[in-house]
């Protein structure tokens, strides 16, 4: 593997490689899997984005890169986390420590919530910085204030000084942006970033995600459940369903060819400009939780398609055009919907 | 925040008026006629209506309570029925004795029920978190005597490792120390339990925070998420339960006071009332609740201080 | 009119359901067993006790626990035994009456001022006043002002006890008010006497009760603080506090004159505690600190 990473091009190489990574969660005495055997590779300024309904274990792959699952009841149960080439799962907590903050970086979907309410943003700006460089506390305060400026934030000398909840929802979301941003991450893990916000503020804040992307060059992993997000945002797409990838394309691929009929759900469940409400068709049912996933494709119980092999085994994540995966036994079905 | 402190004092006026206005209310209601008391038992009924006069106790009552504040803002408390002492005299002295007594139980019961209280929330679930929260209930539910009582039968008596009487000089003395330590020790346990208990949940609660999940998502270690951006928050709520205990502390100063022999103003206290010396008995009152005010606000500007958000308000 | 049946009372909870629940936790068990006995010495202390509590006997003074008095005897040869029983009684009246009287005007404080607007802001404050007192500040004034004495003591736990009921009062006939029935109920053109009577009280009863229950403990704990300071119930009565105030001149020779009262008080009062916070955690999970 190490042979297979050296000889490769620098430039070819992602900068995050996940491969086979699984997130196991105890629940009394049962353990089941909320991430199982996942794989992906983000780029040097591209964007993945990950898409699914909630409970899918978006967020709790988000986490275990970063090993920061909630541990008990989660906890990584295999696979690796290649950053330029190193494996970060067998990483102590201290070790990733290093990592967290200064070469992978998070935004959170509450940004209500994920500012401390007793410390100013730029103290909390200072923080991230100093915890990876051993910069002086003036040089660490110009900088907060160059990073709240490049956040889009006006008056930053003043802003500096205040505390969290004398600012609105957005410009907190530009501040916890700028934190991720403090130590310029190689890669910047946005779990729902603007699901919390107001339609025009989102804009905003996508539109900053995507300047910011262009001008360092950060590979960027987005999470959401909003489809009209990562069509905007994302390079390559992955959809989960149940902790598994069932559908992974680069972009464009994926809306003009869905293939998995969970894909093609999502997709008809979206409202589309045209307006005409009768084709928005929800899909039934709901992800069945971790410990009650049924046999065979995850997805099964709500299919249309699905038939007795469907219901035994689990299809395999295939490569069925050049770059679009999908693990369904009826892709010839579902590719016309 | 100097705005705040202002603010937070001004509103302690009002209060400390309607304490006055109880001191006064307190000295013309009791059904003992302060004169009589005064002149004592074998006087004359003209002996009585002349301290009656020199007193001012003829003259009508609203002029009396102006006079009453007047005599309290100039220090002037009246003079003990008991001794003829003047009772701020009496109070200066028994003041500093309680507050030794208070401040030290608080250096040493306030770290240690915060440290009990994330100790059991690290702990959480195990055998050691059950006996901080069992120790706790069973510590609200002590009555100060039976925890001032065995202290004083172990270490006073069984042991004899420290004296249990009175007060053995000031504080930075071996002797006044020595003194202070089974009093304050028995005024802490009754303190420790709701507040580690307090310290527990809010620590448990703050660590579920979405703000520590960032904290370490920034890279920080495992100590300064904890203790930076846990305890620190955590100490919010536990700050408000301990302004609410400062009630049940004093109520427990006055029993440890009358336990141990210290010669506090809750010893004075009970002591004048028992006595009915209403003079020293409504000057201690009124110094307990000016103390209690202060000690109040003193809880009200440190939650300023660690809740931003309190100011803005 | 509508009947009883129609308004969604709170507490529609049967007593079987609040046992089992009880029944499930064994500190709660214990904590229950322990309180069941002490209030029953209480209740049936003059059949049970063995001897006259007030009947002095200076032959047998400080006598140590034996079978003749299983907890000894007092300074004056007093059964300790039977005087803790019928102290008990004493102590746990002194609670209940301070509860019920500061129970009942804290209640009416906190209706009327969620129900007639105007009034809230004159009454809370009023009680924001009361309760930034400590209640052993209110003992000592009391008793300064009409003497020592189990009335003194009654007066200061329920003044006390008021402004902390009429917030809770207020908070829950707010939600109550707030319900569509009650609009519905002033729709009819109830009188708001029987609004209150029929509508608002029933759903704020549990909340009160659970509070009081909680509160009962240190209520207790207090008015036996200050007994034992000379303050309340005066000898011979027997109360715990003033018992074991009483003991405290011999207290080197004869500890339990002192030390029974006092751990009777404990249990009382921790296992009134242990069952307040499993009824709370069962009943009211609202009150939760």
């Amino acid at each position: 593997m190490n042979d297979d990473t050296n000889t490769a091009v620098p430039n070819a190489r992602p900068v995050l490689d996940v491969r086979d990574f699984s997130v196991d969660l105890t629940a009394g005495k049962t353990i089941s899997p909320i991430v199982d055997k996942v794989s992906f590779e983000v780029h040097e300024g591209r964007t993945l984005g990950i898409v699914g309904e909630s409970g899918c274990g978006k967020s709790m792959l988000s986490l275990g890169i970063m090993k920061l699952v909630p541990s008990p009841p989660a906890r990584i149960a295999g696979g690796q986390v290649l950053l330029d080439g190193t494996d970060l799962v067998p990483y102590s907590n201290g070790q990733m420590q290093e990592i967290r903050g200064n070469r992978i970086s998070m935004i959170f979907q509450e940004p209500m919530t994920s500012l401390n309410p007793v410390y100013t943003v730029g103290y909390q700006i200072i923080e991230a910085l100093r915890a990876h460089s051993s910069m002086t506390s003036a040089q660490a305060r110009s900088r907060a204030i160059d990073l709240l400026r490049q956040v889009g934030i006006s008056n930053p000398e003043k802003r500096v000084d205040e505390y969290p909840h004398r600012l609105s929802g957005g410009m907190r979301q530009r501040i916890v942006i700028a934190i991720a941003l403090a130590c310029n991450p190689r890669v910047l893990i946005a779990d729902e970033p603007t699901t919390a916000l107001d339609v025009t503020i989102q804009a905003q804040i996508l539109d900053l995600m995507r300047s910011l992307k262009s001008e360092s060059g950060t590979a960027i992993i987005l999470i959401s459940h909003d489809l009209g997000v990562i069509a905007e945002m994302a390079d390559d797409v992955v959809v989960m369903y149940a902790g598994r990838i069932i559908e992974q394309a680069p972009v464009h691929s994926l809306f003009a060819a869905p293939s998995h009929p969970y894909t093609q759900g999502l997709l008809a469940s979206i409202p589309t400009v045209d307006g005409d409400q009768e084709r928005l068709q929800p899909i039934p049912g709901t992800v069945p939780p971790p410990h009650d996933r049924p046999d065979g494709c995850a997805f099964n119980p709500r299919c249309r398609f699905s038939d007795a092999k469907c219901r035994t085994e689990r299809p395999p994540l295939e490569e069925k055009i050049s770059g679009h995966k999908v693990a369904c036994w009826h892709t010839d079905l579902g590719a016309q919907p | 925040m100097l705005r705040y402190a202002v603010q937070r004092l001004l509103l302690a006026v009002p209060v400390t008026l309607g304490v006055l206005l109880i001191g006064f209310i307190l000295l013309n209601l009791v059904p003992s006629d302060p004169a009589t008391v005064r002149a004592g038992p074998s006087a004359s009924a003209e002996v009585i209506a002349q301290i009656r006069t020199e007193m001012g106790l003829d003259r009508p009552l609203w002029e009396q309570f102006l006079r009453y504040v007047g005599n309290v803002l100039s220090g002037d408390l009246g003079t003990s029925l008991v001794n003829n002492m003047p009772v701020t005299e009496e109070l200066s002295r028994a003041f500093g004795a309680t507050l030794e007594l208070v401040v030290l139980c608080l250096l040493w019961a306030l770290p240690s029920a915060i440290l009990l209280g994330m100790f059991a929330a690290s702990r959480r679930g195990t055998l050691w978190d059950r006996l901080i929260m069992g120790g706790s209930v069973a510590g609200v539910s002590l009555p100060v005597f039976l925890i001032g009582m065995t202290l004083l039968w172990v270490f006073g008596y069984k042991l004899q490792v420290l004296p249990f009487t009175g007060r053995g000089g000031p504080l930075w003395t071996v002797d006044g120390l020595r003194h202070a330590i089974l009093p304050s020790v028995c005024l802490g346990l009754i303190f420790i339990g709701p507040v580690a208990r307090m310290t527990r949940t809010s620590m448990l609660e703050t660590l579920k925070a979405d703000h520590v999940r960032t904290a370490r998502a920034k890279g920080l270690s495992e100590r300064v998420v904890i203790f930076r951006h846990g305890l620190r928050n955590a100490l919010i709520p536990v700050t408000t339960l301990v302004g609410l205990q400062i009630g049940y502390l004093l109520g427990g100063a006055i029993v440890t006071e009358t336990i141990f022999s210290w010669p506090g103003v809750g010893r004075l206290a009970v002591g004048a009332i028992v006595a009915n010396d209403i003079p020293v008995a409504q000057g201690a009152i009124i110094a307990l609740s000016l103390g209690f005010i202060a000690m109040n606000l003193i809880v009200d500007l440190l939650y300023a201080a660690l809740d931003p958000r309190v100011q803005a308000k | 009119m509508t009947s009883h049946a129609s308004t969604p009372a709170a507490d529609a909870r049967p007593a079987r359901y609040l046992l089992a629940a009880l029944g499930r936790d064994p500190v709660s068990c214990i904590a229950l067993a322990m309180l069941t006995t002490l209030f029953l010495c209480a209740a049936l202390a003059p059949w049970l006790a063995p001897y006259d509590p007030l009947q002095i006997n200076m032959s047998r003074v400080l006598q140590s626990p034996s079978l003749d008095h299983v907890f000894g005897t007092d300074g004056q040869g007093r059964d300790i035994f039977s005087r803790s029983m019928f102290g008990l009684r004493v102590t746990i009246m002194l609670g209940f009456a301070a509860i019920f009287v500061g129970g009942t005007i804290g209640t009416l404080v906190g209706l009327l001022a969620a129900f007639y607007p105007r009034t809230d802001t004159l009454l809370m404050r009023l009680m924001d006043i009361i309760l930034s007192f400590p209640a052993i500040l209110f003992g000592l004034a009391v008793a300064a002002i009409i003497g020592s004495g189990t009335t003194a003591v009654i007066i200061a736990l329920s003044v006390s006890t008021t402004p902390l009921v009429a917030r809770i009062a207020r908070g829950a006939a707010l939600m109550v008010l707030a319900q569509d029935y009650v609009s519905s109920g002033r729709a009819i053109g109830l009188h708001d006497w029987t609004l209150l009577r029929r509508y608002v009280l029933p759903n704020c009863v549990s909340t009160i009760v659970v509070f009081l229950t909680l509160r009962l403990g240190q209520a207790i704990l207090l008015g036996a603080s200050l007994s034992f300071l000379g303050l309340g119930t005066q000898p011979p009565t027997p109360e715990l506090g003033t018992m074991a105030a009483q003991g405290i001149g011999f207290f080197f020779f004869a500890p339990h004159v002192t030390l029974i009262p006092s751990v009777t008080i404990f249990l009382l009062v921790l296992s009134m505690n242990i069952l307040g916070d499993s009824l709370r955690d069962i009943l009211d999970p609202r009150l939760r600190s």
